[in-house]
């Protein structure tokens, strides 16, 4: 079985969606990649293959739906399939395209309390670039221009919740665990986890919280300079941002933390951290450096970090 | 136009403009407002309207139901001024089961 690669997309609901249609092609330098009649929009960053990373559905409320990751074979998703019932958690598979431009899915909600899905395809429809001679960058494009959407973190209902979710990402679908925040008695509880699939330090990770939400999911940039241009853009476009550039303790990551205009918090998050590898050694973080894990300049709590945040939509 | 917002319990009053959602016009004033996403996602900015006309967005219904909204319960990021007025903020009702569970910084 060779499992889990990456994350696929993001499925959020929106309350504008012409706003965020503007938004996300103007300011994050997406494109509009499919429309469906009902108004729900499929998009795309430059340098990614497939043929959608984000959808955007009309709603009366702005919420979280669902987060993909994308499998490497299509029998991982019947290998994935077993291993998780196996567990004890119950899965549904969807015929292809009931998940859009996708082959079969598998769907069920982890032990975290968020719903995903599984698929091993989607429609190819190749970078910006092309893959033959590329340019390093697009010419063309708008805004911030980012690379791709490069993970989600998951708000869970308490470190119960955190923990049940690790252990099943761990365990099941395979991924490494790259850091936690290690609290209680003798640090006995997670109250937040970064795991990784892929070589970065995370493609996924959990906080602890009082109800079952998208804290946020983020896009990747080069590096620091872009950073410091991605504000600007930000601040052009009267985007309100939660936390202005800085570094992240956790996963080195360099960042801005921001709002999209239905209120869901996004990040860019530019360099590539470290390595990661199977083997790495854990990193933990004790209650009483957390801040300067999250905020490693100033090592204190800012923004509205805590307090707000994207609820689920189906709790 | 400019208008003076009273916020009840801060009883400070100030202004504004016509064309900022309240939540974006009070920020820049120090500890007057809770911190929040300013679009409609959080619900951390649930206010009260006891006096004032205001145009709205449309709210999250995740967080003020109809009823709410025809109570001028409101989200003061999706309010925009049209006269003076005069809000309370309400603040986030924490059930026990919240209360248990830790919260990243608390
Ligand atoms: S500040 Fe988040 S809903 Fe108004």
């Amino acid at each position: 079985m060779s499992g889990v690669m990456r994350l696929g997309h993001i499925d959020l609901n929106v309350l504008d969606i012409d706003k965020s249609r503007t938004y996300y092609e103007n300011i994050m330098g997406m494109n509009v990649v499919r429309e469906d009649d009902n108004g729900t929009l499929y998009l795309k960053c430059w340098d990614e293959w497939d043929k959608y990373s984000l959808i955007l559905r009309p709603s009366e409320e702005a919420t979280f739906n669902t987060a993909a990751y994308k499998v490497e074979k299509d029998s991982d998703i019947d290998d994935l399939k077993e291993k998780i019932e196996a567990y004890g958690v119950s899965t549904e598979l969807l015929e292809a395209g009931v998940l859009a431009e996708c082959g079969r899915s598998l769907k069920f909600t982890a032990p975290s309390g968020h719903i995903f899905h599984l698929y091993a395809e989607k429609t190819f429809v190749g970078k910006d670039v092309g893959d033959t001679n590329p340019r390093p960058w697009p010419f063309e494009g708008k805004g911030i221009k980012a690379h791709w959407i490069d993970h989600v973190l998951l708000m869970c209902e308490g470190p119960e919740n955190v923990m049940a979710g690790t252990k099943f990402f761990q365990e099941v679908l395979e991924f490494n665990l790259a850091e936690q925040v290690c609290v209680g008695p003798e640090g006995s509880l997670q109250a937040a986890t970064w795991l990784a699939r892929t070589s970065t330090p995370h493609d996924i990770a959990f906080v602890a919280g009082p109800k079952t939400g998208m804290h946020h999911f983020a896009f990747f940039l080069d590096g620091w300079n872009d950073i410091l241009r991605a504000a600007d853009v930000m601040a052009m476009h009267d985007v309100k941002i939660d936390v202005t550039p800085q570094r992240h303790g956790i996963t080195r990551g360099e960042t801005i933390y921001f709002f999209d205009p239905s209120g869901h918090r996004l990040e860019t998050f530019a360099g590539l951290g470290y390595l990661m590898q199977p083997d790495m050694p854990t990193v933990t973080w004790t209650e009483d450096e957390l801040w300067r894990g999250i905020f490693y300049h100033t090592g204190i709590e800012n923004g509205a970090f805590t307090t707000a945040y994207t609820l689920s939509a189906y709790k | 136009m400019k208008y003076n917002i009273l916020v009840k319990d801060k009883a400070r009053n100030h202004t504004c403009n016509e064309n900022k959602n309240l939540m974006d016009g009070l920020s820049i004033y120090e500890n007057l407002v809770p911190k929040g996403c300013h679009n409609g996602a959080c619900g951390v900015c649930k206010i009260h309207i006891s006096n004032g006309d205001y145009s709205k967005l449309k709210m999250n219904r995740k967080h003020i139901s109809e009823e709410d909204e025809n109570n001028n319960i409101v989200l003061a990021c999706k309010v925009l001024p049209k006269t003076d007025m005069k809000i309370e903020f309400l603040p986030k009702t924490i059930s026990n089961i919240d209360k248990n569970v830790y919260i990243l910084g608390n």
